[in-house]
């Protein structure tokens, strides 16, 4: 198994599942990130990302309903583990506790750098 | 709702790859979304989104395992191992290894070079934008002494065709000035050799840039001059030279243009161009009309989707209505053909007259037959040792076998490994292909360069070749080895194939002896006919005589000239006259007077008294010309051996002397020469071997004198040479002094068969070569299987010779095998190379037996030093290890 580590876009589409709660399948998670932070991404890259969080154990997923939009095809619906919702607070901890050592100076500086 | 549905083929496509545990998911995501974009954004933007989301789903992730057995081989895993065990492999027998890698990159490397070769050979005149409707016009002659194909042909011929059929576009008649000038420009002055004078479509036809002025003012007008970049820089340095005089052997000229150099791949080679307006206006009218004078390279552009065969069809009619009325009274008719432009470099090498340069398709045919034996040669070791290696890797088959590989995957693995090792041979091949492109440059006079190797052809190439090779190499062991029980290859030691494989490799290795003594009687055969052409008496003595132009003052002071150079203590004789061999020589028609006076055309000669002694000719009949007897000045002939039987004179020498000749004077229009023959002159040869001994024609007249021949002592040239240059001084010409040996320019003439048989000759030391590797690698192999009987055999009091003959009796029979599948071929391609020469030598007999002798003993030097290995060593070593 991967390490436990959560990249930048894992992370986003993990905070997308909790935040989509028991609506988050592939075209709801898709259409939330493009929507929420104006971004394009393609339903490869949020297979790649989905498929490794769930071999990470960071999510599980179970098939849903089919609808006629699908052609009759079933949903995949995900849903965050604890173990994901861990390694979420863990990496908030970790980006707060770097926040907070930042010298106060450093960001006044790259005011006046700029 | 809208139901168009998403893109068929896209969807198809997705269901192809993806995983099936995927699809679903997937698919349906993909059409949710694709109705959501159907409502917001349109049709067109949905199946463009959907289009893109299916290629982006094209990732490791989604495709689905291949289950085909072909495919799952190559899993990384299995790869690795190949790898390993292959390098393992080759680290392990080391020596056999470099042997198999050498043996195939020198193979490679010769194969690279000939390849480079012949591709430069074929880059002649590609370079003319209109190159395909260009053509040369040549003849073929008829008439005793005049026939074969000519280069050159009438001043007339170009217009004429231009005039008389449509599909003629424009003509272009080129004529080479055959002698030197002094040039001069302040203190620069030398002499140039490599003038044409041409008519203003020349830039027209072929492809000239111009580096200062241009072409429709180039070559307007008499007394201008064109240069070649190079020798414009050579006079005038670095400014344009252009309005500027140059002083030709004493005239002015001006320089109207300069092109850039010429392409090194253009037939025609020259550093200077002259207005063919001098020649119209220098000669008389008629000489410029006559269809007898076949001195001028005549040129034509046909116009586009004109049809070449049928307009010579058209030349033909033409030639026998128009043209031969006025040759056949001279005794010769000819035809003219068009040749492309494109063929000239290669294909006129039987042509007389001819100027352009020129290579012979035949000797490319031949390197090209020659790099493909090296091949072959190197591939069938490279198969041979390759597939003995691998008999040897039985215990590992097995293995293999046993945990369940496929016949597929053994396939693949020794195919890989066979690619692998073609692969580091190859690359090896490319290094040193390029380390001695150098020196094949120098000594062929091309212009190759390694970089040709980055052309993205040639890696293309490169890599198919490695494919290949690796293919064929690899393919025997691997069909062989894959075929095996397990039980058995793990029993076995080693594999014994079957009589079929031994008789397969005896093959190989008797095809590889076959092409070795092809190549050795070969490169015998050539070397003795290199050393007629050199030794064979041309029936003068061209060692030791040297000959020089006369200029200006000579000419009036010719009594002079000979009394100053003889009084040179080195200087044995000297000659005045026109015609020396090996230099440029005159023909015309010498007439046999009498009821069927009829006019036969030769090689004229105008001599002196001294010639005949000078030259070291031999008179076989009658006598010299003789300063006693006054009328030999006026009204005296002395022919050649082949005189006799082509006037139709008589039988013998004896018969022809006090017949009549006649001849048509040069400088003085209507006065005939009337003369008897005084002598017979043994024949000698005046032009290269490659041409048949003329009619040739000896008589005094002053009027044509040109050249000085010096008969010379053989010690201290140097202090000979620096007291005719000194004598030359006395004279006050106003022109250095331009000399040249005889003989060297009779061993100019055979420079491209020289060339060729030093290429066949280092074809064949490095065939010898590695067929040797080869003949080693299999003895070692044969005699390592066979140690067990050789223990036991010894043990049993046979002695080390038997043993040695014992091993080595096949390889004799192989060689000799090959010898008699061989020799007709090689002697079938020697008889056509020697039929390029008028004088060749006979194909000796002996001659394959000592090929085949000389295969033998490079075998057993290689053979016997295994064998006799395995025969000393001591029996219980062998027998002991089980």
């Amino acid at each position: 198994m991967k390490g436990t580590y959560l990249g930048e876009f894992q992370e986003i589409v993990l905070l997308t599942i909790l935040l989509l709660d028991d609506n988050a399948y592939g075209v709801s998670i898709q259409e939330e990130i493009n929507d929420r932070l104006d971004r394009n991404i393609s339903r490869g890259s949020l297979h790649t990302a989905l498929s490794r969080l769930e071999d990470k154990g960071f999510v599980t997923s179970q098939m849903g309903e089919g609808s006629a939009v699908r052609g009759g095809r079933r949903k995949r619906f995900y849903t965050v583990t604890n173990r994901g919702k861990e390694a979420l607070q863990e990496a908030k901890k970790h980006r707060d506790d770097l926040y907070q050592a930042i010298p106060k100076v450093s960001w006044d500086r790259s005011k006046w750098a700029f | 709702m809208n139901h168009t549905p998403p893109p068929k083929l896209y969807q198809r496509l997705l269901r192809w790859f993806c995983h099936p545990l995927l699809l679903e998911e997937l698919e349906g995501d993909l059409e949710e979304h694709f109705r959501r974009d159907l409502e917001s954004k349109g049709s067109s933007y949905a199946r463009r989104r959907y289009r893109k989301e299916v290629l982006l789903l094209f990732r490791p992730s989604v495709i689905k395992k291949l289950s085909n057995p072909i495919f799952s081989i190559i899993s990384p895993d299995m790869l690795k191992n190949y790898f390993k065990v292959a390098i393992r492999n080759l680290l392990k027998n080391r020596q056999s290894s470099l042997i198999n890698i050498l043996g195939l990159a020198i193979g490679l490397a010769g194969c690279f070079l000939i390849s480079l070769f012949v591709l430069d050979e074929w880059k002649f005149d590609q370079h003319h934008p209109e190159k395909d409707r260009l053509y040369r016009v040549y003849t073929q002659s008829f008439g005793s002494s005049m026939g074969g194909m000519m280069a050159s042909t009438s001043p007339r011929m170009g217009p004429a065709l231009k005039e008389t059929f449509p599909e003629v576009e424009e003509s272009l008649r080129v004529y080479n000035i055959r002698q030197k000038y002094l040039f001069k420009n302040e203190d620069e002055e030398y002499f140039e050799e490599k003038g044409l004078i041409v008519e203003s479509a020349f830039f027209d036809f072929f492809h000239l840039p111009f580096k200062y002025g241009e072409a429709a003012h180039a070559l307007n007008e008499p007394n201008s001059i064109v240069l070649t970049a190079s020798l414009a820089e050579k006079y005038f340095g670095a400014e344009n030279p252009v309005g500027q005089i140059l002083t030709l052997n004493g005239d002015p000229v001006k320089v109207t243009a300069v092109v850039e150099n010429p392409s090194p791949y253009f037939h025609l080679d020259f550093d200077f161009l002259f207005s063919f307006e001098e020649l119209i206006r220098d000669v008389p009218k008629e000489r410029i009309q006559s269809w007898v004078w076949q001195d001028f390279y005549n040129y034509i552009k046909l116009k586009p989707n004109a049809n070449e065969e049928a307009l010579e069809a058209k030349m033909y009619e033409y030639a026998e209505k128009e043209i031969h009325p006025k040759t056949k009274p001279s005794g010769f008719h000819y035809y003219p053909y068009l040749q492309k432009v494109t063929d000239i470099h290669l294909y006129s090498a039987g042509f007389r007259n001819d100027i352009a340069r020129r290579s012979n398709h035949l000797y490319i045919k031949g390197l090209i037959g020659i790099g493909l034996f090296l091949l072959l040669i190197a591939c069938i070791n490279f198969i041979n040792l390759t597939t003995a290696k691998a008999l040897q890797r039985a215990k590992e088959v097995g293995v293999r076998k046993t945990t369940g590989a496929l016949r597929s995957q053994l396939a693949f693995q020794f195919i890989g490994e066979a690619t692998i090792v073609a692969a580091i041979a190859t690359i090896l091949a490319v290094v040193l292909s390029s380390l001695t492109i150098p020196y094949v440059n120098t000594f062929a006079e091309k212009a190759m360069s390694p970089t040709w190797f980055i052309h993205p052809l040639a890696v293309a190439l490169l890599l198919g070749a490695i494919l290949i090779t690796g293919l064929l190499a690899g393919a025997y062991p691997a069909f062989i080895i894959s075929g095996f029980k397990p039980i058995q290859a793990l029993k076995a030691r080693s594999f014994n194939p079957g009589n079929g494989t031994q008789w397969f490799r005896k093959g190989l290795v008797v095809l590889q002896f076959g092409l070795t003594i092809l190549l050795i009687i070969c490169v015998m055969v050539i070397t003795q006919q290199i050393h007629l052409l050199g030794k064979k008496d041309l029936g003068f003595e061209k060692e030791q005589l040297l000959y020089f132009p006369m200029r200006g003052p000579m000419f009036s002071q010719q009594e002079s000239v000979r009394e100053e150079f003889s009084k040179i203590p080195k200087v044995q004789s000297v000659s005045v006259s026109f015609g020396i061999p090996g230099d440029i020589i005159a023909g015309d028609n010498i007439i046999v007077p009498g009821e069927d006076r009829r006019k036969q055309s030769a090689r004229l000669f105008c001599v002196d008294h001294n010639y005949v002694p000078t030259m070291g000719m031999e008179i076989i009949a009658g006598r010299n010309f003789s300063e006693e007897i006054p009328t030999d000045a006026s009204e005296a002939f002395i022919v050649n051996e082949t005189a006799i039987r082509q006037l139709g004179l008589g039988d013998n020498p004896e018969d022809v002397i006090g017949k009549s000749l006649e001849w048509d004077m040069w400088h003085y229009p209507d006065s005939i020469k009337r003369g008897r023959i005084i002598g017979v002159v043994r024949d000698f040869h005046y032009a290269s071997l490659h041409e048949e001994v003329q009619t040739a024609v000896l008589h005094i007249y002053p009027e044509s004198y040109w050249k000085v021949a010096l008969r010379v002592g053989t010690e201290d040239m140097a202090g000979t040479i620096a007291a005719v240059e000194k004598t030359w001084d006395q004279f006050n010409t106003g022109f250095p002094i331009d000399y040249q040996f005889v003989d060297e320019g009779y061993g100019a003439m055979y420079t491209a068969e020289q060339k060729w048989s030093s290429f066949v000759l280092i074809a064949t030391i490095l065939a010898i070569f590695i067929a040797s590797i080869g003949t080693y690698a299999l003895a070692t192999y044969m005699t390592e299987r066979r140690r067990k009987e050789i223990g036991i055999r010894k043990i049993l009091g046979a002695s080390t010779t038997v043993i040695v003959g014992l091993l080595s009796r096949h390889f004799i029979w192989m060689i000799l095998i090959a010898l008699i599948v061989f020799s007709p071929l090689a002697w079938f391609l020697m008889d056509i190379w020697l039929d390029d020469f008028a004088y060749r030598v006979p194909i000796n007999w002996w001659i394959f037996p000592v090929a085949g002798l000389g295969a033998i003993v490079v075998a057993m030097i290689t053979v016997g030093s295994q064998t006799w290995r395995a025969a000393i060593g001591n029996p219980v070593n062998s027998l002991r290890d089980e």
